[in-house]
């Protein structure tokens, strides 16, 4: 019994594990990551075949930023972040690089954003290995933000923001906005990981920096894996539409002349793939609950009649109605990608439509036809006289 | 386990020593005995004119009452005799007759014919009475010793409930509960252990509610005792719980009537040990463990929420510093982000690694602890400022420590003391330290896996046949236990005693008249 318990505790003593007990401090917390594609800079390659070697294995630039911790705990000073920056042939590589000059081990666990430059976004090989590599690590959460800037990431990360500590930090409060607006599209990660796997096109937020500020706003299209075009800030907020990932927003239409938007308070979205005489539709059924927020100063009873009302529910909903469909065929015509996840819609719920047009799919896809049925309903007309 | 062999053989029986008709010899015999025994006094007299009949108390003084003695042994003895002296015919027959109904004005007198038994009653206070020509002694009752006045126990108090606490005699203790109880099927056992020390012990327990199966275990342990001494409760309990190498109490103990009759009304039983004021409870389980009196004299809806707060609070007594190692050491991720920044912060130059930190504070609070207890009560809360205050700032200002570990660890030590059971929460403090390595070799996974430990001994541990856990390990009926565990049901909805306990009445509210009914036919 002795010797049993003996050898218990001597085995504790022998395991020398414990990899990944890591003091706290020890850690460094990447708030943000910019992965960049490494351009050669033509001046600086030197003749010698060493360095030539050396040269040709970078590919990636990346840039991570972490919090000045001690500045949050009021017990250092010094700048608010520290951002550090390296080259590498993969994105492993530049880790390992980073952790031996930032000399703490690199936590992805509370990073809020990854920013992928855009000319890496362009390119699919990149762009595939960076993903695998961010599906791979187990230390990135799935409910972060993938994104793509104009321009490059390395700014993002540098951007010098006013009142905030760390960038990353500054973009999990933008994020926060999207109940607020659609115009910051509502796709996380774990969203992108998925749509790519599924019908190999998603979007991802895009990210527009100036001198001391960050805009998320808009959207990039992937298909295939890279980076094919953008969408404006108003084909974003229909496209949530599509996703059913609408959460507010703001719907502007004129009637005689007076300018209504309408704030919307709950949507839904069903959407149906079905086949007809041989021609695949896609009809979305959205209803939208809003609130009147404006309208004309002194125009005494019109917002309380009912009639009223409906009208500018009928011709608000048309005016969706119209948008949506405009920006499903721009979908259809100029990127060709299946952003709705229609294909998927009848892998799941149609099989046997799907076993017919799997093969042909991308011919097939620029084809259907596309119903959108809206009804909105105002709920509330604010206080009125 | 030679040890326990030797300790639970079974009694050998006592011999009985006669005593003779010769006085002489009588008293010879008992000096013999209590040869070096200063403090029992002798004292022989004649009361007859012609000094024919030798009279002789002996008492052991300090523990007997003198006054007794004076005023209606020795006095109405002399009286006695001057009577006799007038009719000198009744003197040989009637004597001891006349001495026992008339003479000696005492409450309780008996006759004995066993020399051990009259050294026995020497010894426990009890009063011998020596008569000439005549083979039995009388033993007169004449127990009487200081003892401390009853006051508030001073580790079970109540802002609302009685504050009457046990003091050292055992037959003050047993009156603090027959005033509770005024029941003639409340029954109050007595009987001696300790070969050398003689302890009087008292079963107590309520005929009819009782299992008699616990009731038999409890005196078959007792039984088989075979110790020397006495000289606390602790010391039952020690022998004859069912798990000695359990860090858990599993038989509770409190200085309350209060508690112990209620107890009693559950069906459990009790024990009470003469010089200690801590009374033992059987069987115990965590539930009782975790009861206070007070949840059951206050109103059931704050009753309850104190309830979940004791429970919530032994989750963070037990918990508190091993997550601590284990989050900051191992799973910063699982912290919300600007959380993890600060404690990041606050952990900046610290020179030790979070589990030597929190070993030094855990231990040092412990030290804390342990000094206040010994020192007395003015200097122990000098002790605490000290500690708690000046060490704890001292120790965040020069930077060995991080502020939050003293957070941590002061919101331990308040949340150990809601525990209203003191052996019960030195377990969980223990079982703290044993947690605390555990997260510093594998993190959150030593703590899951020491917890099913734990939880594994705790579903086997038994206490007098009854399941440790229960109600959470339920069979068929002990669920309806549960109406008194995380919340305390209003009164009125506690119509059953507790089912743990399997006894065949279970009737707490109802008719009386039927009630009565119902203990005669358990009977």
């Amino acid at each position: 019994m002795y010797k049993k318990i003996l050898l218990c505790i001597m085995s504790i003593l022998l395991m020398t594990g414990c990899w990944d007990k890591i003091e706290i401090e020890k850690r460094a917390f990447v708030a943000i990551v910019g992965i960049d594609k490494y351009e050669e800079d033509k001046k600086n390659i030197i003749e010698t075949e060493e360095k030539n070697l050396d040269q040709i294995k970078n590919r990636y630039v990346v840039t991570v930023s972490s919090p000045n911790t001690g500045l949050l705990a009021q017990k250092g000073e010094g700048d608010p972040k520290y951002v550090y920056s390296t080259v590498g042939d993969n994105l492993e590589e530049v880790l390992d690089e980073l952790e031996t000059r930032t000399g703490r081990t690199l936590n992805f666990r509370h990073t809020q954003a990854i920013v992928l430059g855009e000319e890496l976004a362009k390119d699919e090989t990149l762009v595939r290995e960076s993903l695998d590599n961010i599906e791979r690590s187990p230390g990135v959460g799935r409910k972060i933000y993938l994104m793509v800037t104009k321009g490059k990431a390395q700014d993002v990360v540098n951007a010098k923001i006013k009142d905030e500590l760390g960038t990353g930090l500054f973009i999990r409060e933008i994020m926060r906005r999207k109940k607020i607006t659609p115009k910051i599209p509502d796709a996380d990660l774990g969203y992108v990981l998925r749509s790519l796997h599924e019908s190999r096109a998603a979007i991802t937020p895009r990210m527009i920096v100036s001198e001391d500020e960050i805009k998320v706003a808009g959207s990039a299209v992937f298909k295939n894996f890279k980076k094919i075009g953008w969408l404006g800030e108003q084909e974003t907020e229909k496209m949530m539409f599509m996703l059913n990932k609408l959460n507010g927003g703001i719907l502007n239409t004129t009637i005689d002349n007076i300018r209504i938007p309408l704030q919307v308070t709950d949507s839904k979205t069903k959407m149906k793939v079905y086949e007809k005489n041989g021609q695949i539709y896609t009809s979305f059924d959205i209803k939208v609950e809003a609130e009147l927020s404006q309208h004309l100063f002194e125009v005494r009873n019109q917002p309380l009649d009912d009639g009223y009302l409906k009208r500018v529910e009928k011709i608000a909903s048309k005016e969706l109605d119209i948008g949506i469909e405009t920006l499903y065929k721009k979908i259809q015509k100029e990127f060709q990608a299946d952003l709705v996840q229609s294909g998927e819609y009848l892998r799941k719920y149609e099989p046997n439509i799907w076993k017919r047009v799997e093969k042909d799919w991308n011919e097939i896809f620029p084809k259907t036809q596309v119903k959108v049925n809206s009804e909105i309903i105002i709920r509330r007309i604010g206080d009125t006289q | 386990m030679s040890f326990f062999d030797d300790l639970f053989k079974p009694k050998e029986e006592k011999v009985k020593v006669p005593i003779k008709e010769d006085y002489q010899k009588n008293l010879d015999t008992i000096k013999e005995i209590l040869k070096n025994c200063d403090d029992v006094i002798y004292r022989e007299f004649q009361p007859m004119k012609d000094k024919k009949m030798n009279f002789a108390v002996v008492y052991a003084e300090g523990i007997s009452n003198k006054d007794l003695l004076q005023e209606y042994v020795l006095k109405s003895l002399m009286l006695l005799s001057s009577d006799l002296l007038k009719e000198p015919r009744l003197m040989k027959e009637k004597l001891y007759e006349e001495i026992k109904k008339q003479s000696i004005s005492v409450a309780d007198i008996k006759e004995i014919d066993d020399m051990n038994e009259a050294i026995d009653s020497i010894l426990c206070g009890d009063t011998v009475l020596i008569v000439d020509k005549w083979d039995k002694f009388f033993v007169i009752a004449s127990k009487g010793w200081e003892f401390r006045s009853i006051s508030e126990p001073s580790t079970e108090t109540v802002i609302r409930g009685s504050r009457e606490g046990f003091v050292e005699t055992l037959r003050i203790n047993t009156a603090l509960i027959r005033r509770r109880i005024r029941d003639p099927k409340f029954k109050i056992k007595q009987m001696q252990i300790g070969e050398r020390s003689k302890t009087d012990i008292a079963i107590l327990y309520i005929e009819g509610i009782v299992n008699k199966d616990i009731l038999k275990e409890v005196e078959k342990r007792l039984y088989e005792i075979k110790i020397d001494a006495i000289l606390e409760s602790g010391y039952i309990e020690q022998l004859i719980e069912d798990e000695w190498k359990s860090p858990f109490p599993q038989i509770q103990n409190t200085q309350r009537p209060d508690v112990v009759s209620a107890a009693l009304f559950e069906g459990r039983i009790a024990m009470i040990i003469d010089n200690t004021p801590v009374a033992l409870l059987i069987p115990a389980t965590i539930v009782a463990l975790l009861q206070s009196p007070e949840d059951y004299n206050e109103r059931f809806l704050i009753a309850s929420a104190l309830r979940i707060l004791r429970f919530i609070s032994i989750v963070f007594a037990l918990f508190l510093p091993s997550l601590y190692i284990a989050i900051t050491s191992y799973h910063p991720g699982m912290l919300p982000t600007d959380l993890a920044l600060y404690v990041a912060g606050s952990r900046m130059n610290v020179p030790f690694p979070a589990f030597i930190e929190t070993f030094i504070m855990e231990a040092s609070l412990e030290l804390l602890r342990e000094a206040g207890v010994r020192l007395p009560g003015a200097i122990g809360s000098t002790i605490g400022i000290v500690g708690g205050l000046v060490l704890g700032q001292a120790a965040v200002q020069a930077g060995i420590v991080s502020p939050l570990i003293v957070i941590v660890v002061a919101l331990t030590a308040m949340a150990a003391y809601t525990t209203p059971n003191y052996s019960f929460a030195i377990a969980f403090r223990m079982l703290r330290f044993i947690l605390m390595i555990l997260a510093g070799i594998f993190g959150l996974y030593g703590i899951i896996l020491g917890m099913i430990v734990i939880l594994i001994h705790l579903c086997n541990l038994k206490s007098f046949g009854v399941p440790y856990l229960s109600p959470f390990v339920a069979t068929e009926t002990t669920w309806k236990d549960f109406k008194d565990v995380f919340i305390r049901v209003p009164l009125q909805f506690m119509k059953k005693r507790p089912e743990f306990l399997h006894r065949k009445n279970n009737d707490r509210l109802k008719n009386p008249k039927s009630a009565i009914e119902e203990d005669t036919e358990d009977e």
